[in-house]
């Protein structure tokens, strides 16, 4: 069990002013099992009244609408997790987590996972988590992580085929390899502890049981993450979505800092 | 089994025919009224007339009574099947559906999970089509629960042909069918959650625009298209011309799940409204048809309908299903690949007549093919006997031809299941074809339901 004190912080600059901005962000973890979200601030600028929800997948959605012309746009988060309160979160039946078990447009295999799933030799093993071990390891050694070869929209099956890409890419294969197996399995976004950017992961489904496997640094999930959001693919996870009115260019920026924080 | 013959003379010369007179006069009505539906073909829009044909399809009230009883009953158990796939999933569970029927299929939006729509209610407007075999026995051919098209043509056509030849009505006992207005009027205010019931449309270049804005006129409904619908505090409001907002608490859209809003959907749309989905999922307005009903319509589905009836009804099906197989189980694998030549093959993907095959108009090489297809992808096809449909005259020409056609039936969901007192008549022009789509040619009856 760790305290972890957190910030994520989303800026998107426009090269000139936009207005008739609607957007949908899903940037606010919330408690699970395995983690209880405390002390959290919450502020999207430009100031404007936002709604919430939560999606069809539990994450919580913030929505709203701009007409200001505003040249940038963001959020900042910051709050206090406390986190390894279990090793995995609950789940409902097999029957009712059935949409996970099917491929989606962007974790469908082509011949380069076909030809890697069929080396795996998973029929030798019974448990769905054994085999989600196996696809993790033997995955991760065979994939590179490179940032920038790959980028938002690339299917696990281009990915894959690159032999390259960021931890979307290693959670997207192994959707794949895992849906290949029948077993249901989930995208995860979520933060690390440490410096940098956002992460992602995977979670499969086991007698119950959602048990979050990170094949981008070859281990478990335990209690130096924290979970933003769950989804079929990243496209049900997207952190932040939007439309607007205005001819411009966009960069985005994003920070996020996990630090552990000792209570006296 | 009755037909026009019982009710309107029929003589070798059809010109001295009652129902001769007046039906070019009838379908010039219908033109200037803009009676047509448009159609992409090589990209390029165009804009059909909708042929009528002056014979009506007659059904008698004993028979409609049966139709209406099975129609109710199959689309209950249709409500309470997407009731729970979007639920509790105890079909899936108890083993009636398999499951790969469910997610792999189009028709299934995860992002439907878990709502419940204003009253409970998915299919506000069905459109179920059947046909009629040789010995009078009815089949459902398909379930349309999408956003169904057709009840404004069989509505303007009875309108245009009591001013034009009134005298054929005189004397004939036959149902009203102008009510449909009335009928939707209510669907639509059932569900409303408060404020103004409007007809969303992609605009005038689709298919289907003169209907939209035909049945704004009949029903009161304002005609809207997504520019002029917008949310905000989560609510949605109505333009109007002053700029002033007004609250809409129904919206009948006739723009299809993925185009429905951006930020839920397909992210490409324009014509869809930003935001209307959150809003619906938190019961601020109802949309008409629910999304992701689709999944009942699927035509995978199609073959587990009988099944859902006893399932959720405990109730024998009223109305019978085309004979159909499922290569899916091995059994009926077997037997689509011993009788495949008296067989209809259809691509679950494919609507609107295409992705329809008949097993004995194909070559030995074509057949070959076929079959290592559907051992290849067992789940994309299903098989149907092929029925021996009742063929009903149509008017050509000074001619008395018999065509095949079929029935779509309008089952509208308030607070009951209400079965509108017509339909949809459609029949193939071409003397060979099965397929009576209007999207390929076909032509298009008014349908008499008999009062006594």
């Amino acid at each position: 069990m760790k305290t972890l004190k957190f910030g994520y912080h989303m800026k998107l600059a426009f090269s000139g002013a936009v207005n008739n901005h609607r957007f949908s962000l899903k940037c606010i973890p919330h408690d699970t099992d395995m983690q209880c979200i405390e002390k959290m601030a919450v502020s999207v600028y430009p100031d404007h009244i936002t709604s919430e929800n939560i999606d069809s997948y539990g994450n919580v959605t913030l929505f709203g609408y701009t007409n200001e012309y505003h040249n940038s746009f963001g959020f900042d988060i910051t709050g206090t997790a406390t986190t390894g309160l279990s090793d995995f979160e609950k789940s409902k039946e097999l029957h009712r987590v059935g949409m996970y078990r099917y491929q989606t447009s962007i974790t469908r295999p082509g011949s380069s996972i076909y030809s890697f799933y069929d080396a795996l030799q998973l029929h030798e093993i019974h448990s769905f988590t054994e085999k989600a071990l196996r696809i993790m390891e033997r995955l991760s050694d065979s994939f590179q992580y490179v940032q920038g070869c790959t980028g938002m929209d690339t299917t696990a099956e281009v990915a894959f085929k690159e032999g390259a890409g960021v931890c979307q890419d290693y959670a997207h294969i192994m959707l794949s390899l895992c849906r290949m197996e029948r077993i249901p399995c989930r995208y995860v976004a979520g933060m690390m502890m440490g410096e940098g950017s956002s992460h992602a992961w995977v979670e499969i489904w086991d007698d119950k049981k959602w048990i979050g496997f990170d094949p981008t640094n070859k281990k478990l999930v335990d209690d130096e993450y924290i979970k933003i959001s769950n989804g079929r693919d990243f496209s049900d996870c997207l952190v932040n979505q939007g439309i607007f009115t205005g001819n411009v260019t966009q960069s985005q920026e994003i920070k996020v800092i996990v630090e552990e924080v000792f209570n006296e | 089994m009755i037909s026009y013959t019982d009710i309107f003379g029929k003589n070798k010369r059809v010109e001295e025919m009652e129902l001769y007179v007046g039906a070019g006069d009838v379908n010039e009505q219908l033109a200037r009224y803009g009676v047509k539906f448009g159609i992409y073909k090589n990209n390029e829009f165009k804009e059909q007339l909708f042929p009528f044909d002056m014979i009506p399809r007659v059904i008698d009230s004993k028979e409609f009574g049966y139709l209406e009883k099975g129609l109710k009953q199959r689309v209950t158990a249709l409500n309470l099947f997407i009731e729970d796939i979007y639920g509790e999933k105890r079909i899936v569970k108890d083993g009636i559906v398999p499951e790969e029927f469910i997610y792999a299929g189009s028709g299934y939006l995860s992002q439907c999970e878990g709502i419940r729509p204003p009253k409970g209610i998915y299919s506000h407007i069905s459109g179920i089509d059947l046909v009629q075999g040789k010995d009078g026995e009815w089949y459902i051919l398909e379930d349309n629960l999408r956003i169904p098209s057709g009840a404004s043509y069989p509505m303007i056509a009875r309108e245009i042909s009591r001013r034009s030849a009134p005298d054929l009505f005189t004397g004939k006992h036959i149902e009203d069918n102008r009510n449909y207005a009335q009928l939707l009027r209510k669907t639509m205010d059932h569900v409303n959650v408060g404020g103004h019931t409007v007809i969303l449309t992609p605009g005038r270049y689709n298919a289907a625009y003169f209907e939209h804005s035909y049945l704004a006129e009949k029903t009161g409904a304002h005609l809207v298209s997504g520019s002029e619908l917008i949310v905000e505090n989560d609510h949605l409001y109505f333009i109007d011309y002053s700029g002033r907002k007004e609250r809409v608490g129904a919206v009948y859209r006739r723009i299809s799940d993925e185009y429905l809003d951006p930020m839920n959907f397909n992210r490409e749309s324009v014509i869809g409204i930003p935001h209307i989905f959150d809003i619906y999922r938190k019961g601020n307005v109802a949309l008409i048809n629910a999304p992701g009903n689709g999944v009942a319509d699927d035509k995978g589905i199609y073959y587990f309908v009988p099944k859902m009836i006893s399932y959720y009804l405990g109730e024998e099906p009223i109305l019978s299903n085309a004979p159909t197989y499922l290569p899916y189980y091995e059994e009926d694998m077997k037997y689509v690949m011993e009788h495949f030549d008296d067989l209809v093959l259809k691509d679950v993907a494919e609507a609107g007549g295409y992705g329809v095959v008949f097993g004995n108009k194909m070559t030995a090489e074509e057949k070959a093919k076929f079959k290592e297809m559907l051992k290849a992808e067992p789940r994309r096809f299903i098989a149907q006997e092929i029925i021996d449909f009742l063929d009903i005259d149509i008017l050509e020409k000074g001619e008395l031809l018999p065509r095949k056609a079929d029935l779509r039936a309008f089952v509208l969901m308030a607070e009951e299941p209400m079965v509108w007192k017509s339909g949809l008549t459609r029949f193939s022009r071409n003397p060979d074809s099965f397929i009576v789509n209007s999207s390929q040619g076909g032509g298009f009856k008014d349908t008499w339901v008999l009062s006594q």
